[in-house]
């Protein structure tokens, strides 16, 4: 492979390319703008898979070229440019190929198709998107500023968009909402002013959320849900944990088995548990009344139908924190254990002392996430209670309710706010008092001692050896 | 890594004796059939013939199984909600996985300006109720055209496995010493090369992780689906399973049986990942 | 040319209240082999990432040939690195870690090819080239990494700590196989290590460090014979050099060292030097372990003057040599002694001290006078 042929191959590739592209615009325009006969829809394809070929031979014989002897930076440029353009051309055929076929299919098959054509198009587009968010803070940051901190920005770019257009700019809306009287009477000229939003609040804590239930007993209730549940998560855990962590035959087929209640969609889980409550037919009444019980009623009893959310929960929720606890078992050093054997520790004290402690690390962000998951669970409590009784309604099944059930939607916004300063109180607090995320804002043990310090790159840190 | 420790927790120097062995045997077969049973009850269900949810017999396989309603359900509406669910779900989670590994990437790998609060933001994202940006969100949909298409329910599920996405892969970043990237720059490897080439196929295990917790949340996810979907052929599976146990009838052979094959894909990419399950997921702690 | 040239050079860490790196000025020619040597923190490992890029350069200019390299990438400085740790990547094989760079530059696969199997066979590792490392012992996977910088034919060969993985045995052997490598590739290697023996062993020169501030820059036989101060003295040679508080004396024409318990006369030609130089009269005093000799056995050369007595504190037999740990008056110190000596643990001994190699430094600046 000599550099001669080298760039023959790179011209012909770039060649190749160029004509994919165009054929591939032709058949994107055919496809819009031609009518639909048999023979225009098979030409409409006939151009797409022919663009499609010459593109794909495009990056084919531009990758051959890259092998051989190239001159230098220009000749491996054009090979480079010639793959991506190769690239794009089969990516424009291939789209024109898929959306022709969607528009050509049968009625009962367009929705499918279409639907399929819809979900590429716009994955290409917030790709495209991405991109272009990427390629422009690059441009700001790293070409205009010069700032060191431009490649760290561009990678993140496209994520802190997503999250503004998702998160913040809803929170900001629902500040908004918070501050008016909309509802579905007020919902095409909703007020918005300070009033507003000071009687949302305070019809929060004073008037009934829903129909009856008040504000604090529902607080209590999410309250005690969650103190329930997230104890019952861990000792599950930690014992089913506990009782993985050895080598034995089977260990396998237990953790497989162990994950189905995280694995399975809550849906069908919560569903299946909700069809086992049922009085009659029920495997709980059933077992209940074989053992010479009473039977209970689970849907219509207050108390019992708390109690049945609670053991759904419980049962969905013990895997993960099982897992996280294997893990973290056997982060633990097998010498420290032995150690203590030979100081004659028993187990209950090396658990105390050694298993304990050196879980903390694991446990803690574990039981942060649990609580704020319980807390804001809203599958369970959702759909075990079938007959919709007020009583068991959580926090953020009653701010559904409110908000779509009752359209209360600036009420609903205000209650929504409540809700999260509690739990980010809390949070602030339980880290605080823990300090559970000292380790997670500095950077790796690894990265800590040496930042990257190049210019267009990091920053200065940490000691030398 | 080794998958163990050299000596156990329980584990005496030679081995748990033969009754430890026998207990602790017996309670993870107590633990496994409180975990399967309303699993099984669910396949039970879908193998009864006609309607017999309704029946006071326990037993797994019914003396009559026929797999008549899972051939109801894939002859009827119901594939198209599948369809739905999966084109949706694949394409938003390889995405969610590469503007998680990037993003992750960033906050492992350089100290810029709102760091510390931009990991205390991901965390408190996690704290908002699902109700709370619901409503906002329908209503933002509503007033940009989102609602009632696909455009709309794929951009908020890429972007809302993110912060989780970012913990976990931030973490397993973390665990990589920072010497391979030098060696690859001096090597002449730009940064990105680095990551593509060196950084990616080391983290394999959390990379599928995230992949199958972004599959999950939008394979799963009822809320968001029923407030931007309506038009009846644009569903997914969580709509079309939550009104079959319907106002009225309820065909419970057939919701079992719907149940029942909703659950095999995500619990197969489960399985299949469970290997890196615990290896991905340090969650700030070190590496086993 | 691939001469390295470091023109005051400093390194600042936010934050810290000293530079890490103060004022170095360094001249490395071309095919030299530099040994940066010091103890930890001493700031060789920030000197040489600055010189890789991996650092960045607060104050100074460090210069590759004739090019200033302070705002040019690591890729683009023609150098190649051998860490501590070796960096291999961990899911390619050994061909692949050594083709990597190779394959970046886009250099065609049959040079890559010939170079990779090149540098394998001088390595002694062509039957690896297929496995992963983490299927390799230490010492081959220090290989791979030599072998990865090998292939890309740089300049500038930099080595961080690379030998202090590897087990006593190895490290030896491996030291030889580096100055060998070093000769046949003919081309400029900085070395970095807190190991004065791989220092002395292998350096054409060596620039010890201590604090970030270069103490001597010079060949492993003037940084033994004639150290620049009290540091870089007891750090080169093992076992370290003896110190002593001490007051020069002068009875007559003749000065004595008076270290107290004992004292000893200061050769002529020291001597003059000494009185040329207004060494002050507190001084300290320095003198190698083996410069210090059983009088019964005083190797040829070395006269008796400096005579004194001692009780013998421990004996240690190496073999080829026996360390005297001794004690006169309040003064522990460490002889090196022919392996023929009697002397035995709780004895008293005649040690004579060789003057012709002793040393005197300055109590406050600890800058050496002889």
């Amino acid at each position: 492979m000599d550099t001669d042929q080298a760039n023959k191959q790179t011209s012909l590739a770039l060649i190749l390319a160029i004509a994919g592209i165009l054929v591939a615009a032709g058949a994107g325009v055919g496809v819009f703008l031609l009518a639909h006969s048999a023979g225009l829809n098979l030409l409409v394809l006939a151009l797409a898979l022919v663009a499609g070929g010459l593109a794909f031979a495009a990056t084919y014989l531009a990758g051959k070229a890259k092998e051989s002897v190239l001159p230098g930076q220009a000749g491996r440029q054009s090979a480079d440019l010639a793959a991506v353009l190769g690239w794009l051309g089969v990516i424009a055929a291939g789209w024109s190929l898929l959306y022709r076929l969607a528009l050509m299919a049968p009625d009962t098959e367009v929705q499918t198709l279409l639907g399929l054509g819809e979900v590429v198009q716009t994955l290409l587009l917030i790709v495209a998107g991405a991109a272009a968010i990427s390629g422009l803070t690059y441009l700001i940051l790293g070409v205009i500023f010069k700032s060191r901190h431009a490649l760290p920005f561009t990678l993140l770019a496209p994520a802190i968009v997503g999250l503004c257009l998702l998160v913040v700019y809803p929170m900001g809306y629902e500040v908004r909402l918070a501050f008016s009287n909309m509802s579905l009477r007020h919902f095409k000229d909703p007020t918005y002013a300070l009033a507003e939003g000071w009687q949302n609040f305070k019809e929060v804590f004073t008037e009934p959320v829903l129909k009856q239930v008040h504000f604090f007993p529902l607080f209590l209730r999410t309250v005690l849900w969650t103190a329930v549940q997230v104890p019952f998560h861990v000792l599950g855990g930690l014992l089913l944990a506990l009782l993985l962590n050895r080598p034995m035959k089977l260990r396998g087929l237990y953790r497989a088995l162990l994950v189905i209640p995280w694995a399975l969609p809550p849906i069908v889980a919560i569903l299946a548990w909700r069809g086992e409550f049922h009085y009659e037919y029920g495997f709980l009444n059933i077992m209940l009344r074989g053992l010479g019980l009473a039977a209970v009623q689970w849907k219509s009893n207050p108390t019992a139908n708390f109690i049945a959310m609670n053991i759904v929960n419980i049962w969905l929720g013990i895997p993960f924190m099982m897992v996280i606890l294997l893990g973290g078992l056997q982060s633990i050093p097998g010498e420290l254990y032995e150690a203590a054997e030979i100081d004659g520790a028993t187990w209950g004290q090396q658990f105390r002392k050694i298993t304990w402690p050196l879980l903390q690390p694991v446990l803690t962000p574990a039981i942060i996430l649990g609580v704020i998951w319980t807390f804001n669970n809203f599958n369970v409590p959702f759909f075990i209670n079938e007959n919709e009784l007020e009583s068991s309604d959580i926090l953020v099944t009653a701010l559904f309710r409110a908000a779509f059930q009752y359209n209360q939607y600036g009420f609903a916004a205000a209650f929504a706010f409540v809700i999260f300063f509690i739990l980010l109180g809390f949070s602030i607090f339980y880290i605080n008092t823990t300090g559970a995320l000292r380790g997670v804002t500095e950077s790796a043990p690894a990265t800590r001692r040496r930042r990257f310090s190049l210019r267009l790159g990091g920053s200065k840190g940490g000691s030398e050896k | 890594m080794s998958e163990l420790p050299v000596r156990g927790f329980f584990k005496r120097s030679r081995g748990d004796s033969p009754f430890a062995r026998i207990l602790i045997h017996l309670a993870l077969i107590l633990a496994c059939v409180i975990t399967v049973y309303p699993a099984l009850r669910v396949i039970s269900v879908s193998l009864r013939p006609g309607d017999r949810l309704l029946s006071t017999d326990l037993a797994i396989i019914p003396p009559d199984a026929t797999l008549g309603n899972y051939v109801a359900v894939l002859t009827g509406a119901f594939p198209s909600f599948l369809w739905n669910s999966l084109i949706i779900t694949v394409s938003t989670a390889v995405f969610g996985v590469i503007l998680a590994a990037t993003s992750a990437y960033a906050f492992s790998r350089w100290k810029f300006p709102g760091r510390g609060p931009g990991l205390v933001f991901l965390l408190a994202t996690q704290m908002i109720p699902a109700a709370m940006l619901t409503v906002p969100i329908y209503i933002l949909a509503v007033r940009l055209g989102l609602f009632d298409s696909y455009r709309g329910l794929v951009l908020a599920y890429s972007v809302s496995s993110i912060p989780f996405s970012i913990w976990i892969l931030k973490g397993y970043y973390d665990t990589i010493p920072v010497d391979l990237e030098e060696a690859a720059m001096i090597d002449g490897a730009s940064r990105i090369t680095a990551f593509v080439k060196v950084i990616l196929p080391l983290s394999t295990p959390a990379l599928a992780i995230v992949f199958l917790f972004n599959f999950m949340t939008a394979w799963n996810d009822y809320l968001l689906a029923r407030i931007m979907l309506q038009k009846e052929a644009l569903q997914t599976w969580t709509i079309g399973l939550t009104r079959m146990q319907g106002q009225f009838q309820t065909q419970w052979g057939q919701f079992a049986a719907a149940s029942v094959i909703v659950s095999i894909p995500v619990m197969a990419l489960f399985l299949y990942s469970s290997k890196w399950l615990i290896s991905g997921l340090t969650l700030g702690s070190v590496k086993g | 040319m691939a001469s390295i040239t470091y023109e005051n050079v400093f390194k600042y860490y936010p934050g810290a209240e000293h530079p890490a790196i103060t004022d170095l000025n360094l001249f490395v020619e071309d095919k030299e082999f530099l040994v940066l040597v010091g103890p930890s923190g001493c700031g060789k490992s920030t000197a040489l990432r600055m010189l890789a890029g991996l650092e960045e350069i607060s104050k100074g200019t460090i210069k590759i040939g004739d090019r200033v390299v302070n705002e040019i990438a690591p890729k683009d400085r023609d150098i190649a690195m051998v860490f501590q740790s070796y960096a291999l990547y961990p899911h390619m094989s050994v061909y692949e870690n050594m083709a990597f760079a190779l394959r970046t530059r886009g250099t065609p696969k049959a040079e890559i090819d010939r170079r990779v199997r090149e540098a394998a066979q001088i390595l002694g590792i062509e039957p690896y080239l297929d496995r992963k490392p983490k299927a390799l012992s230490g010492g081959q996977r220090q290989r791979v990494a030599l072998g990865r910088a090998i292939v890309r034919e740089p300049k500038v060969f930099l080595m961080d700590e690379p030998l202090s993985n590897l087990d006593a045995k190895l490290r030896v052997a491996t030291r030889a196989e580096l100055t060998k490598l070093h000769q046949r590739l003919q081309t400029t290697f900085v070395y970095v290590t807190h190991d004065q023996v791989e220092a002395m062993t292998m350096g054409t020169r060596i620039a010890v460090l201590k604090d970030g501030l270069l103490q001597q820059l010079d060949s492993p036989h003037n940084l033994y014979s004639t150290p620049g101060n009290k540091f870089v003295a007891g750090f080169i040679g093992s076992p370290a050099m003896n110190f002593f508080d001490a007051r020069i004396v002068a009875e007559g024409d003749a000065l004595w060292v008076d270290m107290g318990a004992f004292r000893v006369p200061v050769p002529a030609e020291h001597a003059a030097v000494l009185r040329q130089k207004k060494v002050p009269a507190e001084v300290t005093f320095g003198i190698r372990p083996e410069d210090i000799h059983d009088a019964a056995y005083l190797p040829k050369g070395v006269t008796p003057d400096a005579e004194i007595n001692v009780a013998v504190d421990l004996v240690e037999r190496l073999g080829a040599e026996i360390l005297v740990y001794m004690i006169a008056g309040e003064q522990n110190f460490l002889a090196r002694v022919d392996n023929r000596t009697l002397v035995r643990t709780g004895e008293t001994m005649r040690a004579v001290l060789n003057m012709q190699r002793m040393h005197l430094f300055d109590r406050e600046t600890e800058v050496a006078y002889i």
